[in-house]
């Protein structure tokens, strides 16, 4: 290379000097990776090897699993917009004061005077809603592609883990304004989580042990949101949390990498393929990541050496275009819509309706049922059903390919519809005949606990999941039943109470049909 | 798939750089202090060399700690103090009226009197005065920005008639008999301490207003929140026990002004000292009281004629006989009573007084007119399954012994 250099250097000095200015991109980039600009697998493996951040790949990634409709980028999107969150979360820190008498001004300022701080403010907003979407479906593309099988099945727990903080992260940050949105939207959330008052009420314990309170008073640092609930959420939403989050990233990320990269079928149709790129030099690589540059050929065995490809360009590229796609989503959002701020927090006037931050609205509306068992019942319930989905699940049925088979797609879109008619009937019931307070006012709350559309709900999907199971004896089968079930009820859930709840949540077709007096 | 990776790039970077340039490059303000250079210019108050130097454009603020305000108002009206501008137009114009004179900018800034959002750089949001928008604070203009001089001053002003005429009206109509202020009145209806902040955003389910009277108060939403609760209080709530007082608009305009004026905002140091006021004869100080706590129910000077919904007897009881009743029918004698009451704020703690006949009788009386005002008294259905009356309100936490005793003392009088 050097050679070459020097036999196209003019002898001339200040000719050389404009020479070298011209070329200041390559030789720049070759300093700065270490490596040479030549196309050659062994400085494209090295590349990867000897830099932190690429070395989360491994030299050579599967073409199966560079597919597009197969992962959709979805977890690169994730923690695409982590990433998005931070760098705008660290700007915003630079302004934001957690004190109630100066939090809301603060944001006011951000908005107003400080050079595109609300252009960062809207991005921070819009990056956190796209970020719990691109999560949740995240879940649903690994759970219908069994990907949390063979060796990942805690991996998906970690997945689970993620989600909570996702969510955590969103809940803490909601209150950060400290306007009536968030506050109210606070003051619904942390009364959710103390429904299980509506228990120890009901079996009368509360004189024996209040852990409701106690665990309130650990979260808001008070009996009420204040300034103590505010800068314990502070805290909560930029330490602890993105914390935890960036750790247990590193431990999601560097199971996959054990795992061997993505999940991918062991073999798939070459029609499926199109589109992906072509292992087009087999003969001098069939053998995986750096040992192509070996003479040993016993490496190569069982390795599916060719259909391995450089991860440069190919697989960083895809995670570069699927980041930049989120990224621009979220900047054109973030210039169309401005996040909301509405007045001052008044902890004397509350918004009718309140609701929850919208990723909890479905579980409000079962709150509105029984306190306990849609605060803290059904979502136990569905965290552990979730988790416990690749311990539950063993069959060792094919992988890395969505809804597995023909039976799969069939069960998954009658189970949809099934869901769909369950959630709409007993919301259509409930609202049109309510429920048993209603016929009988002396009935003891433990019974409502016990029965309320909720728990019927879930009755109903758990009796659906069992059926499917044992009509194409697959646990794999009832496990997909049983997982549309509950992504279509959260889905309709959500819809149902951002949408159709109004004033004293009361059932309303439309907003702007919402009493007038 | 790299078409998509160009078409993010792209929209990426037109989305920013618009943005960008929107927000850091073209507000407003800028032009509106350049536009004032190139007036100074051309009217040579400046040279043009002096130009550039002298007034920098930039963004201008008053900050004033004590109360975490942030008057932003002077980016853009940067000709405020300056007497040249008189017949421009705004925002470059000068502050009209001498009211700048002793009303520093640099120590009050601007919207502790003109209300707003002084935060803001922009004059939409500075004016928040959208009716669909529900700031705390829309801009106050003439009358309603009455109500704001009295954040500092507590004595009347001649240069706020509108406000003068509410303080009037409300103090002679017996509002208190319901609600509260300065934490004394009655619990009927709400406190009015902080009325003066409310936000139209409590308004109950339905935010909107009529818009003939949002028009009439400047398309101030607060305003109107205020506006239509005292002049159609069957609008919000529906069940309100509140009278139909049937006012006039410049009544209510005028009480609007007055109820804007009761703001818990804290002016801190700024607030003037009460000047102290002669004490009142009995009788004017029983009168006040009266029309303070009692003119709503009882009527004008006791004249009654007010209906109670389901009440025994139909009317709220008249209170101008009460003379009668005592067995005072005498002037001699009811003047004597006064003076009594002026003394002792009792007639038993006075003891016997042999100059007045059938003294024991006349205490007995008075004895049970001072418990039910003291005390209150449950008014009798007409129909025992049909709503509640009025009753008569416990008065004894809220009035003073000598309150009691000048309410009496003025009935007395009005025989």
């Amino acid at each position: 290379m050097q050679k070459e250099d020097l036999k196209e250097t003019p002898k001339d000095a200040i000719k050389r000097a404009i020479a070298n200015l011209l070329r200041l991109p390559r030789h720049l980039k070759s300093s700065v990776m270490r490596q040479g600009a030549k196309d050659v697998d062994k400085l494209k493996s090295q590349l990867v090897l000897s830099n932190i951040f690429l070395h989360i790949h491994s030299i050579k990634t599967h073409r199966f699993s560079l597919r597009w409709n197969y992962t959709f980028g979805l977890g690169v999107m994730c923690i695409g917009l982590f990433t998005i969150l931070a760098l705008s979360g660290f700007l915003l820190m630079i302004y934001y004061r957690p004190d109630t008498a100066q939090a809301y001004y603060s944001i006011k300022d951000l908005i107003y005077v400080i050079p595109s701080g609300r252009l960062v403010r809207n991005i921070h907003r819009w990056a956190a809603h796209l970020m719990v979407i691109a999560c949740f479906l995240h879940m649903a593309r690994i759970f219908y592609t069994s990907s949390y099988k063979r060796g990942r099945e805690f991996n998906w727990n970690i997945g689970l883990v993620l989600f909570i903080l996702t969510l955590g992260l969103g809940f803490t940050g909601y209150l950060l304004p400290w306007d009536q949105l968030a506050y109210w939207a606070t003051t619904i959330g942390v009364n959710v989580a103390a429904s299980l008052t509506e228990l120890t009420d009901a079996l009368n314990i509360n004189g024996l042990f209040d852990i409701v309170t106690k665990l309130k008073h650990l979260l808001l640092g008070a009996d009420q949101i204040g300034n103590d609930t505010l800068v314990r959420f502070y805290f909560l939403h930029c330490i602890l949390f993105p914390s935890l989050m960036t750790l247990f990233i590193a431990i999601h990320i560097w199971r996959i990498r054990k795992n061997g990269g993505l999940s991918r079928p062991d073999s798939i149709d070459r029609k499926l393929l199109k589109g992906t790129p072509e292992n087009n030099k087999v003969n001098n690589s069939t053998k995986p990541g750096l040992f192509q540059h070996t003479d040993d050929s016993s490496y190569a065995k069982g390795k599916d050496a060719e259909n391995l490809v450089h991860s440069i360009p190919h697989a960083f590229l895809k995670e570069f275009i699927a980041v930049i796609f989120i990224l621009a989503i979220t900047v054109a959002l973030s210039c169309l819509f401005d996040a909301p701020l509405k007045e001052p927090a008044n902890p004397v006037f509350p918004e009718n309706p309140a609701k929850a931050p919208w990723y909890f609205v479905g579980i409000q509306e079962l709150v509105s049922y029984s306190a306990f068992m849609g605060g803290i019942g059904i979502p136990i319930i569905g965290l552990f059903g979730l988790a416990l989905i690749p311990y539950i699940d063993r069959d060792k049925g094919a992988i890395g390919i969505w809804f597995e088979d023909k039976t799969g797609i069939r069960v998954t879109k009658i189970s949809a519809c099934y869901a769909f008619a369950c959630c709409a009937a007993m919301l259509a019931f409930t609202i049109v005949f309510g429920w048993l307070r209603a016929w009988f006012p002396d009935i003891p709350q433990l019974l409502i606990i016990l029965i309320n559309p909720g728990t019927i709900l879930v009755v109903m999907f758990a009796a659906w999941s069992l059926f499917v199971l044992q009509k194409y004896d697959s646990i794999r089968m009832g496990a997909m039943a049983l997982f549309t079930c509950f992504f279509i009820a959260v889905i309709i859930l959500t819809y149902f109470a951002l949408v159709h709840r109004g004033p004293n949540w009361d059932f309303y077709w439309w907003p702007s049909l919402w009493p007038k007096h | 798939m790299k078409i998509l990776l160009y078409i993010s790039s792209i929209v990426i970077l037109l989305f920013t750089g618009f943005y960008l340039y929107q927000e850091n490059i073209a507000p407003g303000w800028r032009s509106h202090q350049r536009a004032y250079l190139d007036k100074l210019e051309n009217k040579h108050y400046l040279e043009k060399s002096q130009v550039s130097y002298s007034f920098p454009i930039k963004l201008r603020q008053i900050y004033l700690q004590e109360m975490n305000r942030v008057d932003r108002c002077v980016s853009c009206h940067v000709a405020m103090e300056d007497p040249r501008f008189e017949k421009e137009t705004n925002p470059l114009k000068v502050h009209p009226g001498k009211y700048l004179e002793k009303h520093d900018p640099e120590k009050y800034g601007c919207t502790i009197c003109h209300d707003g959002q002084g935060r803001a750089v922009n004059w939409k949001d500075a004016a928040a005065d959208e009716p669909d928008v529900y700031w705390t604070k829309p801009i106050l203009r003439k009358p309603f920005l009455e109500a704001n001089c009295y954040r500092c001053h507590v004595d009347l002003l001649k240069e706020t008639p509108d406000y003068n005429l509410g303080k009037q009206y409300f103090e002679t109509s017996g509002c208190l008999g319901c609600h509260k202020r300065d934490g004394k009145g009655g619990f009927m209806g709400p406190e009015l301490v902080g009325i003066g902040d409310v936000s139209a955003h409590i308004k109950y389910p339905e935010k909107s207003f009529d818009p003939a009277i949002l028009s009439q108060l400047n398309g101030n939403p607060n305003l109107a929140y205020i506006y239509e609760a005292v002049r159609f209080p069957g609008a919000q709530p529906e069940d309100t026990v509140m009278f139909d007082f049937k006012l006039s608009h410049e009544d209510t305009r005028a009480l609007t002004v007055y109820l804007k004026s009761l703001s818990m905002h804290q002016t801190g140091t700024y607030r003037l000292p009460l000047k102290p006021v002669c004490p009142l004869q009995i009788i004017e100080k029983g009168k006040k009281t009266f029309q303070l706590y009692c003119t709503a129910c009882h009527g004008n000077n006791g004249r009654g004629g007010v209906r109670n919904p389901n009440y025994i007897n139909d009317y709220i009881p008249r209170l101008n006989t009460l003379s009668e009743q005592m067995f005072l029918r005498k002037k001699k004698k009811q003047e004597s009573v006064i003076s009594i009451l002026d003394e002792f704020d009792d007639l038993l703690e006075a003891g016997p007084q042999s100059d007045i006949s059938g003294f024991f009788k006349v205490v007995a009386k008075y004895m049970a007119v001072k418990n039910i005002i003291e005390n209150g008294r449950v008014a009798e259905k007409k129909d025992g399954h049909g709503p509640m009356p009025l009753n008569m309100p416990t008065w004894g936490r809220s009035l003073s012994k000598q309150d009691v005793a000048s309410v009496i003392a003025y009935l007395i009088s009005v025989y």
